[in-house]
């Protein structure tokens, strides 16, 4: 899963600002989850070829993300196929999902954690309007993008000794098996509180003074005109073509 | 009677809720409050994440994503908000395919259930909050976004019988759900 992985490759994506490739992002995945026909498939496909070749990422490298999800694609096609009676569904809706993941994986791979956050920040900064605590939602984005690889070592711990402990006791019945199933969840829990509370005591301890603003350091140029407009032909076509 | 109507209605699970949220600081610690609820979307979103990662072993996962979002609704009902959307958000990057199933079913149940469990605190409300959340959710993504949710055994072309049995699978599953968060609830508590 290339999650949290920043490839940078100093291509024309990379170095856009993070507010216009999260704008391209969203506007690619509603036209992506609105598509209908083979043709805005098509549309779509290039646009994708478009955006892989613009930040030189390696190809295969996205076909390794993409490889875990083909027993799933397939599954919807067979289903379309079989109970819809419809090829074209069949082929649309995979489509559909395999281009929103290969748009948000060139997204993640040619934006680091910090720019994405920042970025995020800007876009959501007009919902302070309405009382949603922007600030405090990027800070908890920013913890989350920055713990998630040491949360997912806890959680591959946990089931490593789980699967030791329950080899050495050998088949339980299924009472069991639910009961520690949910002392492991448990125990997830307790994990998860106990970092929560070294965090926040070493954050304290350091005086962070809760969540304020911080200086806006992002500055759109040329490239993100680019993005942007390139979005807003995608949506044109979808609208009059 | 008495037993039925203490089991649904009773005050037992008010006193546990309670202890929980002060057990866990959550009107006052709200450093470290902010900090769970991030990490607890994080697990939502693995968890979630899993049916798209590991196929067939891992749909064995994804619904206990439902659990890490009850547990922050019941800290606030602010935290639950945003530990659904900050799930959302890390969906995105993760697994975008799980983003069609995530909002409409497991964390719109966890919603309905934590926040029902917050400001009633009684079995019967949580259980029919999150089954009602849990069927439009279904009905929605079958009818509207015409994905197989719940398999070849449904088809996107919704009767009323097929909505009624939907309704009677969607309570199951929310009085499930209510009984495994009133377990927790007892377990964090210990």
């Amino acid at each position: 899963m290339p999650f949290g992985s920043f490839m940078n490759t100093g291509s024309f994506v990379h170095k856009a600002d993070p507010r216009a490739k999260l704008i391209f992002s969203a506007t690619y995945l509603i036209l992506a989850a609105t598509s209908d026909g083979l043709r805005d498939i098509l549309i779509l496909a290039a646009s994708s070829f478009v955006l892989i070749l613009l930040s030189k990422l390696p190809v295969a490298y996205l076909w390794g993300g993409l490889q875990g999800l083909l027993p799933i694609l397939f599954v919807l096609f067979v289903y379309h196929l079989l109970f819809n009676h419809s090829l074209t569904q069949a082929i649309v809706i995979p489509c559909k999902l395999a281009f929103m993941i290969v748009t948000t994986t060139t997204l993640t791979l040619t934006t680091s954690p910090r720019m994405l956050t920042q970025g995020l920040a800007a876009i959501l900064h007009p919902l302070r309007y309405f009382r949603f605590p922007v600030r405090k939602f990027v800070l908890m984005c920013s913890l989350a993008f920055r713990f998630m690889p040491l949360l997912i070592e806890e959680i591959d711990m946990m089931f490593k000794s789980a699967q030791i402990k329950n080899a050495r006791s050998g088949s339980a019945s299924l009472r069991t098996t639910l009961q520690r199933r949910l002392n492991m969840f448990l125990a997830l829990l307790y994990a998860v509180f106990r970092r929560a509370d070294q965090l926040a005591f070493a954050m304290e301890a350091r005086c962070f003074p809760g969540v304020e603003r911080r200086a806006d350091s992002l500055r759109m140029g040329w490239r993100d005109a680019v993005l942007i407009g390139f979005a807003l032909t995608l949506v044109l076509i979808r609208i009059f073509i | 009677m008495g037993k039925f109507t203490n089991y649904w209605a009773g005050s037992a699970s008010r006193a546990g809720i309670d202890d929980m949220r002060t057990r866990l600081g959550a009107g006052t610690l709200t450093t470290r409050k902010m900090i769970a609820v991030a990490f607890l979307a994080s697990i939502s979103a693995l968890l979630q994440a899993m049916g798209g990662i590991l196929p067939g072993i891992g749909f064995l996962f994804s619904p206990f994503a439902t659990a890490p979002i009850v547990v922050s609704s019941l800290l606030s009902a602010g935290s639950g908000l945003l530990a659904y959307a900050l799930t959302l958000l890390l969906l995105l990057f993760i697994q975008p395919s799980e983003l069609v199933v995530f909002p409409l079913t497991t964390g719109l149940l966890a919603l309905g259930i934590g926040l029902s469990l917050y400001y009633f605190k009684t079995r019967w409300a949580a259980v029919l909050v999150g089954s009602v959340v849990l069927c439009s959710g279904i009905l929605l993504l079958l009818s509207v976004f015409r994905f197989p949710v719940l398999g070849p055994a449904m088809s996107p072309a919704v009767d009323f019988k097929a909505a009624l049995l939907m309704f009677a699978f969607s309570l199951f599953y929310s009085w499930l759900w209510v009984e495994l968060s009133m377990l927790l609830i007892r377990k964090l508590n210990k």
